[in-house]
């Protein structure tokens, strides 16, 4: 056996092994977002309590409660609550969008709007 | 046919050996674009629609969404982003890192009358320009943005107004505020005076470290919106966290001396009084290693 057959046959299995593991990726985490969950949202229809139901706690409250935001990002699938404020001085990351809720003094939606925040790509 | 080719490689020799002596082969920096703490729904102006004395702080959620910034009583909003614009980076014989590179500052403050109807709004942008040379910061030119103006911390009017006898002051002390937002460009750095009053603590620069940021701020911080005081791992520096979302870090020399700027101030008896003094007017407790 010559060296170079020497090196070739201890080094096949190692380059084999490097491209192979080169190759591999972790599968893709399957997207989790809803397309729906904002379908329940409509002015002089929607209450304060079916919001808070299907959302979960507000991102942020004004006026009282007459103002309730949401934020959310967004995947392939639709779109993923991304929960509350940051502590102060906790780095905050800015998701996508954020559902901005006004409701009147009965507690149904008034007027709403989803504000972009960070164009989704 | 070969002397041109000859001459030309010889021009060629020459050029890349005038190069690379001089050091002077600059390198393009593509921008980042917004900062990952940055909101990018600020436009380059103030908006349209934010008219005082007629815009309801529900049209401005409408619009903006949460600020980034606001008042314990709502009483006013700040919104901001950060974006990196790039720059360029010089290749050099000495392999030492030199980059110039520029972030674009936005910033749109609303203040809301007991009606909850804008009764004032600001907008600014600013590009910042920030230089590196080893991966240290040396210089931003004075274009940022300054701090006269941002005394968030300041909203109580009745307090403001009243005159407040200092109960301890550190004339020669460090301190810094980071911006919400988070990111190099939102560190401002200064020299100054602090005071405890009976309510609140006052940080007022004498000159800028880092920055040229005319004028130099003034700033009160109400011991009431102090959320939590730490310490450093580089002691005796502390950072003071707010409710405004605003981190002050702070560096406490009550000494006369005026130590350099890398000079370590001394965990002394007197600096440590003064901590004391914060921690019981403030009732937070200065946690930390």
């Amino acid at each position: 056996m010559t060296l170079m057959e020497c090196i070739l046959r201890h080094l096949a299995p190692v380059l084999c092994g490097l491209v192979v593991a080169a190759c591999a990726s972790t599968p893709p985490t399957p997207p989790a977002g809803q397309r729906d969950l904002l379908q329940f949202v409509e002015d002089g229809r929607t209450s304060r309590t079916d919001a808070v139901t299907r959302l979960g706690a507000a991102f942020a409250s004004y006026e009282g409660e007459r103002i309730m935001t949401w934020r959310l990002r967004m995947d392939e699938a639709g779109y993923i609550l991304t929960g509350q404020r940051a502590q102060p001085g906790q780095p905050q990351r800015i998701p996508d969008y954020e559902l901005v809720m006004v409701f009147d003094p009965q507690g149904v939606l008034q007027q709403h709007a989803l504000v972009t925040l960070r164009p989704y790509r | 046919m070969r002397s041109m080719v000859r001459r030309f490689g010889a021009a060629m020799l020459v050029v890349s050996t005038a190069l690379t002596l001089t050091g002077c082969i600059p390198l393009p920096i593509s921008p980042n674009g917004y900062l990952p703490g940055s909101r990018s729904n600020l436009p380059d102006r103030q908006p349209g629609f934010i008219v005082p004395g007629q815009t309801t702080r529900a049209e401005v959620l409408l619009q903006l969404g949460s600020p980034d910034s606001e008042a314990d009583d709502q009483s006013w909003f700040a919104y901001s982003s950060l974006r990196d614009a790039g720059g360029d980076t010089l290749i050099n014989p000495f392999l030492v890192t030199v980059a110039n590179f520029e972030m674009v500052e936005r910033q749109l403050n609303i203040r809301f009358d007991s009606n909850s109807v804008v009764k004032q709004a600001g907008f600014r942008e600013v590009a910042c320009q920030f230089g590196f040379i080893f991966d240290t910061t040396l210089r931003g030119t004075g274009r940022c943005l300054p701090l006269g103006d941002t005394q968030y911390d300041s909203t109580d009017a009745s307090i403001q107004s009243e005159v407040e006898p200092a109960l301890a002051t550190a004339e020669n002390s460090f301190f810094t505020v980071s911006l919400p937002g988070g990111g190099v460009a939102s560190v401002r750095m200064f020299r100054g005076r602090l005071t405890l009053t009976q309510r609140a603590l006052l940080l007022e620069a004498k000159s800028s470290v880092s920055l040229d940021t005319p004028p130099l701020p003034r700033l009160r911080i109400p011991y009431k919106s102090m959320t939590e005081l730490r310490r450093d791992s580089e002691s005796p520096h502390m950072k003071l966290y707010t409710r405004s979302g605003y981190v002050y870090t702070i560096t406490v020399n009550v000494s006369p001396t005026v130590p350099s700027l890398f000079e370590r101030i001394p965990n002394s008896a007197e600096n440590e009084r003064f901590i004391a003094e914060l921690q019981a007017l403030s009732g937070l407790t200065l946690r930390g290693p």
